[in-house]
């Protein structure tokens, strides 16, 4: 396992795409919390800077970099069916299974990367700004940390949903689409229309894990949205792989 | 020792049989031709072979397994299928790391494959830019990665140039030479028949021949031409041996299908002085397309 999983870092590592979502990510995660520090407090947008939930509201930003691991996750997978390195791959490694295993450690690890940088550009930006704000942000404070962690963990998480969802559509183009019309239009409908369903979607778990201000109470607590998370990626990647393992490789 | 079995396999896809109740042994140290017209099966038999297509019926195993259950593989069999299956944005040599970290194969051993393919001098270049030829070179260094025994090429002559080729033959020749077993496919007979020992020849998903070249050779239709001053009674004993044989010119005997042995032989018998014998070998692409029924179907 440690030589699949090695191997699916490298493949990783060696194509370009990896670090484009990465740096696009980072710039995401800067525009977001640029956005939110400027709206802070005005009628549209979120809590004060100098409340506990304003602080949060801005490190939570590091969690807009999810998105792109759950694209990588699906590439992760679409990819090597498109381009039909996955012959190689399974020729060997014939256990299907497996090399779904491994992408999925894969994918966490980079998830947790992407996140890490993400929470760096959000640190880089966010602290200097509040400290020249006069709001309290304390780089070793529950209200700057959590949210750092939830969107961490939020990164991995979604990486791991992505390589589920590629192994179950398999086609690259409608797995991406139909992720993200998934995550921004009918997931936020549902959070919004139905929030006793909503809160159990990947997309109402994201938020509670990220423990964003929506007042009403609506969400899980943040450890249960994560688990949320984990099993809506690991349900997705045992059911993908085991279509997969059937499947002729032409 | 057969090294490779396939025993009676069926695969169907949907309602398309691509392989119908096909049987054939490969035996080890020795290079086989897996032929037919494309659209014959050949990919998909090589595929089940590979555990890469799972058959409706039937089984097939290399080295007395099933592919899914050898173990590591990659250092047993190192098989090429298509030329196409890289990732276009990713360096040739980055390719063979993550094939070699995968197989837990020491990182030396890409820069030793690819010097045996003679593409050291592009590692660093990605995929993308590659010809069809070094692509096929690339996906024989990638089966040469686990130094494996055995060795199954899925139309490796595609978009080799000769002297590509003739590298490629050479190759295998020494391949199996040094006691390794080789399992390759072509739609063109003359591409392998240098190259071959045995051939198995498909048609419709069906075999239609597994042989020599010589046996196949000698299975056809060729002609024999006899100069003998006794033409006419050469002729008539051939004709009591049940020969198709006819006079041609005063001193000369064409008779067909028939060895020129079996002539030599009912000459000697009949104490028939000849003074010229010619065996006419069957052109080996003319009987390929007759034996797979594709004389008008080829471009």
């Amino acid at each position: 396992m440690r030589n699949l999983l090695r191997a699916e870092l490298l493949k990783l590592r060696t194509i370009r795409v990896t670090y484009g979502l990465l740096a696009g990510g980072a710039a995401m995660a800067a525009l977001s919390v640029v956005a939110v520090i400027l709206t802070a407090g005005r009628e549209e947008g979120g809590p004060p800077l100098h409340t506990a939930e304003g602080v949060r509201n801005v490190f939570a930003n590091g969690g807009s970099i999810s998105v792109l691991t759950l694209v990588l996750g699906i590439l992760v997978v679409t990819g090597e069916l498109r381009h039909g390195t996955i012959t190689q791959t399974f020729l060997i490694t014939p256990s299907r299974s497996r090399v779904i295993g491994a992408k999925v450690v894969a994918m966490a690890l980079v998830g947790l990367v992407f996140g890490a940088v993400a929470s760096l550009v959000v640190l880089a930006i966010g602290l200097p700004w509040l400290a020249a704000e006069d709001a309290s942000a304390r780089l070793l404070s529950a209200d700057v940390l959590l949210p750092l962690t939830a969107g961490l963990a939020s990164s991995a998480l979604f990486g791991v949903i992505g390589v589920g969802v590629g192994a179950l559509i398999r086609n690259q183009v409608a797995a991406v689409v139909t992720a993200l019309v998934w995550q921004f239009v009918l997931e936020s409908a549902l959070v919004g229309l139905l929030p006793a369903v909503g809160k159990w979607l990947p997309q109402g778990a994201a938020r509670a894990l990220s423990q964003e201000t929506l007042a009403e109470g609506s969400l899980l607590p943040a450890w249960a949205g994560g688990l949320v998370l984990l099993a809506y990626g690991v349900t997705f990647a045992a059911v993908g792989a085991r279509l997969l393992v059937r499947r002729d490789v032409t | 020792m057969a090294v490779i079995r396939v025993d009676r396999l069926t695969k169907r896809f949907g309602p398309v049989v691509a392989v119908d109740d096909l049987s054939f042994e490969v035996e080890a140290g020795t290079v086989t031709g897996f032929l037919g017209p494309n659209g014959a099966g050949k990919t998909t038999t090589l595929r089940s072979l590979l555990g890469l297509v799972v058959p409706t019926s039937g089984a097939a195993t290399v080295l007395g397994q099933p592919y899914r259950e050898l173990d590591d593989p990659i250092r047993r069999v190192g098989a090429v299928l298509e030329a196409s299956d890289f990732h276009p944005g990713r360096r040739a040599g980055d390719h063979l790391r993550v094939a070699a970290a995968a197989a837990g194969l020491p990182a030396a051993r890409v820069g030793d494959a690819l010097t045996q393919v003679g593409l050291q001098a592009v590692a660093d270049r990605r995929v993308g830019g590659f010809s069809l030829g070094m692509r096929q070179r690339l996906a024989l260094a990638g089966a040469l990665l686990g130094a494996p025994e055995v060795l199954v090429l899925d139309e490796p002559a595609n978009g080799l140039d000769p002297e590509g080729m003739h590298w490629l033959r050479g190759f295998l020749r020494a391949f199996a030479a040094r006691g390794g077993t080789v399992l390759i496919s072509s739609h063109v007979l003359a591409e392998v028949a240098q190259t071959v020992d045995r051939v198995v020849i498909v048609s419709a998903g069906r075999l239609v021949a597994a042989a020599t070249l010589d046996e196949l050779v000698r299975r056809s239709a060729g002609e024999v031409r006899v100069r003998s001053q006794e033409a006419e009674r050469l002729r008539d004993v051939l004709l009591a041996r049940g020969v198709v044989a006819r006079l041609a010119e005063p001193e000369l005997v064409v008779a067909a299908g028939v060895t020129a042995h079996a002539v030599g032989q009912a000459a000697a018998d009949s104490r028939i002085a000849v003074y010229e014998m010619t065996s006419d070998r069957a052109d080996l692409e003319a009987v390929f397309l007759e034996l797979t029924g594709s004389r008008e179907g080829q471009p």
